[in-house]
């Protein structure tokens, strides 16, 4: 009977232990009213633009925001889709406009045209509907090392050339989002030949990583002069390093367009703080700081840029690409395929 | 009413590892089993797909290698750590346990840094032909990812066979000697034996773990012809939101790691049946020095394989103190990325130091927990025989054998049924890293008991001692160091997992490894390295101090 006793008095203790350990820290006000944004992770990081427009958005309108920031987008539309029956949050934030089908298929947004998109150019309402609203944009772009590489290469067929073999870092169209990026716009340019494409493009390829972060992080380490990135990346080092080393390469023909979207969950309560939130974002000083932090252009072109953002490329032309869930399965077979002989 | 109590205090012992591993595995794998209802039906498709073979195929291949490949590394620093006393020694077991903790995208820095097309020992090598070489390519190969492996796993038998080693009796060792047995031969009939468990444990756990593996073989691979079963699961989950057919891969894996676990379980048993009469352990062999005819060996041995563990981590250390200021300056020596420790980083939000007593109180609660957790089972099933035995160590096996991706959708459902309270989802993420290390620590300590448990309780409770205080009094400090060992994996496991951490942490619980991610994901990677520096050092101080509890009373 002893023993018995003192196992489950110290499974009492443990148990009791760990919550309130854990329950000391928890010390959530709610005297105001609060609104519950869902967002990618790096957006209500430290880092990102989240916890300055929490600030001042409770500073002007008095509403507390609570952010839900489970992953990647493509972690926070899931989420969105598993408790579309059961909804908790108010808004969200971060879903782009690869995502655009699959987000109107799941039905877990409701509509709102914003008076704040008066300021914001035509060809960056990606979704006619308004179940998604622009906040920011940016292109698909090789990044290069100009210390490395003179002469940038200035289209996809030219990353083929000899003169980049083992220089050029991609990532994985199955687990990234430029990486989908990437092999879309070789459709885009190539058509039903892109297969072709990537058969010579492989010499160049040094390696293909399974998300940006990794890539990126490479290509920084100096391991190849080239990475598939954003127009944007430059503006970063211009910012904080005061350093313009760091380019992207403008290619004939364009670069790939892709735009950041929010927009208000279905079955909210507080229709219209989401609202005024959402109006907010696209107010000129969330704009900029959303600009800074996410280092991508601001959807409303009012908003004055600091001089870093001339570093950023600005392509002669934008290729739309199209993500449609049916014909990802068959690429990626076939995407695969080029690389298993 | 004897045999009755008997029963109750096994109920009793067993109630809270039950308990956790029905709320941190069970419930979140039912709750995507709910939401991915074809998965069985998928089997077959998966399983008649060339592709999926494939898969299949290269990640049992690359495991393989892998795990033969750490064990052969490991096998001799176990036998200098284990055997022997000479300098460094204590550090090298410590610091050996840090790329556990290190998050994969600093490992694989720390890696590029060293083997890249750039990185040390190409740098060294073009200066010594005055640059006139193409770049020794070691990197983006088959190669690589045994490589890293090896530098992840290696001291996973370094650590379990090294305890093993020096916790080897006298007494069979003396006999055999006085027998007139050569070293040699005294060593492959005596000690052998008694480390063939030890050494079957580090396999597994290494099979395992590289058998999941995942980003490094993305990135060190150089592309999709070195695809694991984690990669297309990942894939079908997440971007493709095929709950049914990820679903069904995952059971293939983890009807692979089942399988890999019968082939353990029988050989363990036929291996530990040979040494049963042991009274072992009552009194161990004191390790000696190294020197004569043993000290090039060891220096060949350990110099490698110190630099193999150690270099990765310097540059990295080194990394967050360049500096590249401006264009055409190249690097240079500064301390602007340590800024981001002491407040100010660049839009103005304090970074806290927070992270730091965050990440370590989350690691100590879960290396309390996990040893604790396993301390139980690992008393119940060295004590008793038969089924209720053979499914716990089923159960407390299996989560090594499930895809984290599965699980980490797991928790992504039942984060729905836990909003906003804090508290709760820190309950919920301590869990989580629990069961994560729990088979790690559950194989560590229950290995050592059930080779203390069968003799000396029984000689303590002849002496009057019940089972429970013979428990305390006689066998865990018997198995202390190996106790000890399942605490730092369980702490660096807690302290470098980052995919269960972003789901479950609340906002504002922000520990090391979320804060490193999140540098890199907003382009900072010297920021990056400089926090991956602290965790570095704290990690090394942790360990020191843990291994010295250790080695106390042994």
């Amino acid at each position: 009977m002893k023993p018995t006793r003192i196992f489950l008095l110290i499974e009492a203790v443990l148990l009791l232990l760990t919550h309130s350990l854990f329950a000391a820290g928890n010390t959530e006000k709610e005297q105001s009213k609060t609104l519950i944004v869902y967002c990618y992770d790096s957006f209500s990081s430290e880092w990102g633009a989240g916890p300055q427009i929490a600030e001042s958005f409770l500073k002007e309108n008095g509403i507390n925001l609570i952010y839900n920031a489970p992953g990647d987008g493509v972690t926070v539309l899931n989420q969105l889709i598993l408790e579309k029956e059961n909804p908790m949050g108010d808004v969200v934030v971060g879903l782009d406009s690869s995502l655009l089908e699959r987000t109107l298929d799941a039905e877990i947004l409701d509509t709102y045209d914003s008076p704040a998109l008066k300021n914001v150019p035509d060809e960056l309402i990606f979704d006619t509907s308004y179940h998604l609203l622009p906040y920011d944009y940016g292109h698909f772009a090789i990044c290069y090392d100009s210390e490395k590489l003179e002469v940038p290469p200035v289209s996809l067929e030219d990353l083929t050339s000899e003169k980049y073999s083992d220089s050029l870092i991609l990532m994985d169209p199955r687990t990234s989002t430029p990486g989908l990026g990437f092999l879309l716009w070789t459709e885009a340019v190539y058509g039903d030949k892109w297969p072709d494409y990537w058969q010579r493009l492989k010499p160049s390829i040094l390696t293909i990583t399974q998300g940006w972060s990794q890539g990126y992080t490479l290509f920084t380490a100096g391991e190849a002069p080239m990475v598939l990135s954003y127009g944007t990346s430059p503006v970063y080092h211009a910012e904080y390093e005061d350093s313009k080393r760091y380019r992207a390469a403008g290619f004939s023909g364009g670069n790939p367009l892709q735009v950041e979207g929010m927009g208000i969950i279905k079955g909210t309560k507080n229709r219209r703080e989401a609202e005024l939130f959402i109006d907010f974002m696209l107010g000129e000083e969330s704009q900029k700081t959303l600009a800074l932090s996410n280092i991508m252009f601001p959807a409303n072109a009012e908003v004055v840029l600091p001089e870093s953002f001339n570093t950023a490329l600005r392509p002669e032309k934008n290729i739309t690409i199209t993500n449609t869930t049916g014909n990802i399965d068959a690429m990626i077979n076939r995407w695969t395929g080029v690389f298993s002989h | 009413m004897r045999y009755l109590h008997g029963k109750l205090s096994g109920a009793g012992v067993l109630l809270w590892p039950v308990l956790l591993w029905i709320a941190a595995f069970a419930l979140p794998l039912v709750s995507v089993a709910l939401k991915a209802a074809g998965s069985v039906s998928e089997l077959t498709g998966v399983i008649q797909s060339p592709y999926y073979r494939g898969v299949l195929g290269f990640s049992l291949k690359q495991a393989a290698l892998s795990t033969l490949f750490s064990v052969l590394l490991g096998l001799p620093g176990a036998y200098f750590i284990g055997r022997h006393h000479f300098p460094g020694r204590k550090i090298l077991r410590s610091i050996s346990t840090v790329p556990f903790v290190l998050p994969s995208i600093l490992a694989v820095l720390g890696f590029i840094l060293v083997f890249g097309n750039s990185g040390l020992i190409n740098y060294i090598r073009q200066s010594a032909f005055n640059g006139n070489k193409e770049p020794w390519k070691i990197l983006y190969s088959l190669r690589a990812i045994i490589l890293a492996h090896m530098f992840y796993n290696f001291p996973l038998t370094l650590r379990i066979v090294g305890d093993a080693w020096y916790s080897l009796p006298q007494s069979k060792y003396d006999a055999a000697r006085s027998l007139g047995a050569r070293p040699v031969k005294a060593f492959f009939t005596v000690d052998f034996p008694r480390l063939a468990p030890a050494i079957l444990t580090s396999m597994v756990i290494t099979f395992l773990y590289c058998f999941l593996s995942f980003a490094i073989i993305l990135v060190l691979g150089g592309g999709p012809q070195f695809t694991t079963l984690e990669v297309e699961i990942y894939r079908l989950i997440k971007y493709q939101l095929d709950f049914s057919r990820g679903s069904g891969l995952a059971i293939v894996e983890s009807i692979t790691a089942l399988g890999l676990l019968a082939v353990y379980a029988s050989i363990d048993t036929v291996l530990r049946r040979r040494t049963a009469d042991d009274e072992n352990a009552v009194k161990i062999r004191t390790p000696g020095r190294i020197s004569g005819w043993k000290t090039l060996p060891a220096l060949l041995y350990l110099i490698p394989a110190l630099f193999l563990i150690i270099a990765p981590l310097i540059s990295i250390v080194v990394y967050s103190f360049l500096n590249r200021a401006t264009r055409a300056s190249g690097l240079h020596l500064s301390l602007t990325h340590w800024r981001i420790l002491s407040g100010s980083t660049r839009v103005g939000v304090s970074v806290p130091l927070k992270a730091v007593i965050r990440t370590f109180i989350l690691g100590i609660s879960v290396a309390g927990i996990t040893t604790f957790t396993a301390a139980l089972a690992g008393w119940y099933t060295a004590h008793r025989k038969g089924s209720v035995v053979k499914l716990i160590e089923t159960m407390l096996f299996i989560p090594m054998g499930v895809s984290t991706v599965i699980l980490g959708l797991g928790y992504l459902i039942l984060t729905n049924s836990i909003p906003g309270g804090k508290a709760l989802r820190l309950a919920a993420l301590t869990a989580a890293h629990t069961i994560m290390a729990l088979p790690f620590a559950y194989r560590i300590i229950s290995g050592r008991l059930k080779l203390i448990s069968p003799r000396i309780p029984q000689a303590a409770r002849a002496s009057g001692a019940g089972p429970i205080s013979a428990f305390f009094s006689v066998e865990l400090p018997l198995a202390r160091g190996a106790i000890v060992t399942a605490a730092v994996f369980s702490m660096a496991l807690s302290a470098g997992e980052l995919n269960a951490t972003i789901i479950l942490a609340p906002s504002g619980f922000t520990t090391i490894t979320l804060a490193i991610y999140r540098l890199i994901g907003s382009y900072d990677l010297f920021g990056a390295c400089a926090l991956g520096t602290v965790l570095i050092v704290i990690s090394i101080i942790s360990f020191l101090t843990l291994d010295k509890y250790g080695e106390q009373t042994l």
